[in-house]
């Protein structure tokens, strides 16, 4: 480490942290406000009161919220923060850090119009729409060029452990985000995800679940690493086991994803993959909370006098109990029963709630006081919030691993023989787990009592004091003595020329043809060998290759990127190459009409996907109850896929034919009059709405520019095709004295719900594809395919 | 190639073979921590309670 002997006052930029602070807690108690309201919606159907509040719109503006307004502002308040203080230096733009603070609530704002107005891509915890999503990346391109230019400018050589999570957290989810949201737009509030079926459920959930690991987690734990060391006032427990936590923790949590999708239509290997490396996880997970809760060695005292003590302790032991609680769900017959149930959203609350909502209390409760001169206003009242919301949370999580293991269970139960289920009406199911719902919305309005009561502690703390912007006498450090190691310096050293090397050998013995795969697997295992013995002799060399590596901002961030990119790119690149027709096997889905698309464009902007599912499962009570298992092919031109994550309702994967026009007709109108005990909300406004036909021929355009095989058609024959489709309904519908016009919202979901489960033979669809004229790149204007099929 | 693996059970090894990279990698880095001087890693553990 070289220092110089110029001394310089800094001054922290603390305003942002107070303005990001406040953020979080506002939007945070508007986030669990809606979660209580739709935890009712479950219990009262009446309460969905109207379209824009119902269920299935409010559910999104609830995940989002408390994802990206709650736990994004809290973590963007403990960066900042804690940046400024590792660095030893005022964050290097102020004018940048205000455009990231007002782009975001932006963001917030925009995501609370448009979410329950229906604009959504429909995919969990990526619905927002593409204007959004663009607004997004750009502005989390500004915190990434905001946080790398002060690490560029820090006056502390070393980068500290939390400064390494923040890293990851930056990088990851960036990628995640970016290659997620890939879509081609049909309108200013509407766009197709380029990913179809099982190639989108994988790169959904590869970013889902990472959305959980680098978005609520990795920046938490950074702000663990910094915080709970101040707050206990005394070092980390190990700093070697943080580094091990570190780079184990990101390697492995980016290859978790698919155990979202277990027992799905999902490849095998993809399904082991997910579970193997979520089973890894313990271990890393684990070595962290310990670290954390061995932090306060010598210091249990304060957990009786310190509310900060208690909400880290408390969040780092929920850490704890969730991690542990996420690899055992990912066991395929664990998660046979779990899966869609309420065992999964109990698990998730128990992260969000104890996990992220206590480390953001404990981190506000200490930050304040400093962040205003003063003393916190109430130190009982802040120990009754940590009481309300553990008790909040505990209800909250018993009730949901109850009703959870209940539903699976009754779900899942077959008589002796296997031959029929005992529980055939998904309803039964439904009504036995009413009352834990209840218990639901009971720990959920405790949490959010809990909140205010902070929010009123916070403030008046505040009104006691002042903002202060804590000045620092600091030591210069001379520029070019860190952040000097280059390309050749980084790559070219041993540690990784030979992981890379092995790396590759290892890539060969899979992908090679037979005899050179073994070639390549003697030749990893030989250079194996070399590498073990090059370190014995000269290990020295490659702890200081490392201790540079943490005092150069750069090549740690590449060397970050390369650890997550991997995993992505080992799952994602062969489903990509597979997810085509003549990689099926024995179904292809039948492509949707004009009309059938319209129908499901309202599916998803009606949020249907958060309580339907639309996968069966490769498992004897998903097959008796809702028929033959899904194949790959039966959703390959389904973009967005809509397999869903919760079954409140049944599965639909199936459910074309399955009823006449009418009962759907009278389903959507009033759900209890087909299904008695249902908490579906109704749906009136279906029946008066007209159906979009001004965007139909675009959206054709940009699913044939997606791949799908549709026939030439122009504009006009496009809207035709919709409206003939829409009156053979309503002249089915008249037979049974049901009327309504045939450019309705209702009937073209009809002719969704109607369509699902339908599927041709390879065969058939590769007869199609050669009547298309040019599918990728397509033109957006349909019109252009008429012209190009004429001129063949 | 592409056949192989795709059709073949090839990707069935693609578990064993992240399994042993990320051994691989869990590996290097307790060793490093390990072998991580004792003041340098007491230095460096400070650095937030370093006011």
């Amino acid at each position: 480490m070289t220092l110089s002997t110029t001394q310089q006052t800094i001054t922290f930029d603390d305003k942002v942290v107070r303005q990001f602070m406040w953020a979080s807690i506002i939007w945070g108690i508007v986030g669990m406000l809606v979660g209580v309201i739709i935890a009712s919606q479950l219990n009262f159907h009446q309460l969905n009161v109207t379209q824009w509040l119902s269920f299935g719109r409010l559910r999104p503006l609830h995940t989002n919220a408390v994802i990206f307004a709650f736990v994004g502002n809290m973590m963007f308040a403990g960066i900042y923060y804690s940046t400024q203080r590792l660095c030893k230096a005022r964050m290097a733009s102020d004018l940048l850090s205000k455009i990231h603070f007002w782009g975001w609530q932006g963001i917030i704002v925009s995501a609370a119009i448009t979410l329950p107005l229906g604009f959504t891509r429909g995919q969990e915890y990526a619905e927002l729409i593409w204007p959004i999503n663009i607004a997004v990346a750009l502005i989390w391109v500004v915190f990434a060029v905001n946080f790398f230019w002060t690490l560029a400018k820090r006056n502390e050589p070393s980068l500290y452990v939390a400064l390494w999570f923040y890293i990851a957290t930056i990088i990851t989810v960036a990628m995640l985000y970016i290659v997620n949201h890939i879509s081609i737009p049909t309108s200013w509030t509407h766009s197709y995800t380029i990913f179809a079926g099982v190639q989108n459920a994988l790169v959904q959930w590869w970013y889902g679940h990472n959305a959980v690991a680098f978005f609520l987690t990795t920046p938490i734990l950074g702000i663990m690493y910094y915080f709970l060391p101040k707050a206990v006032e005394r070092p980390v427990y190990s700093y070697r086991l943080s580094i091990v936590h570190f780079w184990s923790l990101v390697f492995i949590y980016i290859w978790a994803g698919p155990h979202h999708l277990l027992n799905t239509s999902l490849p095998k290997w993809l399904q082991m993959l997910g579970m193997f490396f979520s089973l890894m996880l313990w271990a890393p997970s684990w070595g962290g909370m310990l670290n954390g809760l061995l932090t306060l060695r010598g210091a249990w005292d304060k957990l009786r006098t310190d509310p900060v003590v208690k909400f880290f302790i408390a969040a780092v032991t929920f850490y704890g109990m969730s991690t542990f609680e996420g690899p055992l769900l990912s066991i395929r017959a664990v998660n046979a029963l779990s899966h869609y149930s309420d065992w999964t959203i109990g698990h998730v609350h128990s992260g969000a709630l104890g996990w992220n909502g206590l480390m953001a209390a404990g981190m506000f409760y200490w930050l304040t006081p400093r962040l205003y001169g003063t003393k916190l206003h109430s130190i009982p009242m802040a120990n009754f919030h940590f009481w309300i919301s553990i008790v909040g949370i505990l209800l909250y999580v018993a009730a949901m691993w109850v009703s959870g293991i209940m539903q699976g269970l009754m779900l899942n139960s077959t008589n002796a023989a296997g031959t029929a289920l005992t529980y055939p009406n998904f309803i039964e199911t439904l009504t036995a787990i009413r009352p834990m719902m209840a218990f639901r919305i009971i720990g959920g309005a405790m949490y959010l009592v809990g909140m205010g009561l902070m929010l009123w502690n916070l403030w008046a703390t505040a009104r006691s004091g002042k903002p202060v912007n804590e000045t620092r006498e600091v030591a210069v450090i001379e520029r070019g003595t860190v952040d000097n190691m280059g390309a050749k310096a980084t790559f070219l050293a041993d540690p990784v020329t030979y992981f890379f090397g092995g790396l590759f050998l290892l890539m060969g013995w899979i992908f090679l043809p037979r005899g050179a795969d073994i070639t390549a697997l003697i030749c990893a295992l030989a250079f194996g060998f070399i590498a073990v013995k090059k370190f014995a002799t000269s290990h020295v060399t490659w702890s200081q290759w490392y201790d540079r590596l943490l005092e150069n901002w750069l090549p740690f961030t590449v060397l970050t990127f390369i650890a997550v990119a991997l995993g992505g790119l080992i799952q994602i690149i062969p489903t990509v190459m597979v997810n085509r027709a003549k990689n099926m096997e024995d179904r292809i889905q039948q492509v949707y009409t004009p009309l059938e698309l319209t129908g499901r464009d309202i599916y998803v902007s009606e949020g249907c996907y958060n309580c339907h599912s639309q996968m069966i499962r490769t498992m004897l009570p998903d097959v008796l109850r809702y028929g033959d298992y899904s194949r790959m092919g039966e959703s390959i031109y389904d973009h967005p896929f809509q397999w869903g994550s919760k079954r409140t309702g049944p599965d639909l994967a199936r459910e074309g034919g399955k009823y006449p026009h009418s009962w759907h007709f009278n389903h959507m109108m009033d759900p209890r009059s087909t299904s008695v005990g249902s908490n579906m909300p109704a749906y009136p406004h279906l029946f008066t709405t007209k159906f979009d036909q001004k965007t139909l021929p675009k959206k054709i355009a940009a699913m044939v520019q997606l791949g799908v095989p549709y026939p030439p058609m122009t504009a006009v024959e496009i809207k035709e095709n919709a409206i003939k489709q829409g009156i053979e309904i309503v002249n089915t519908l008249k037979a049974d004295k049901l009327s309504v016009s045939p450019d309705t919202q209702i009937v073209a979901l009809i002719a969704y719900l109607q369509k699902l489960g339908k599927y041709d033979t390879p065969e058939v669809e590769e007869k199609l594809l050669k009547t298309v004229p040019e599918l990728i790149p397509g033109p957006v204007n349909p019109d252009k395919n008429r012209s190009a099929a004429a001129g063949e | 190639m592409y056949k192989y693996v795709i059709y073949e059970n090839g990707l069935d090894w693609v578990p064993y073979v992240a399994f042993g990279v990320t051994a691989l990698v869990f590996l290097t880095f307790s060793i490093h921590a390990l072998v991580l001087r004792k003041d340098r890693a007491a230095e460096l553990s400070r650095l937030p309670l370093d006011d």
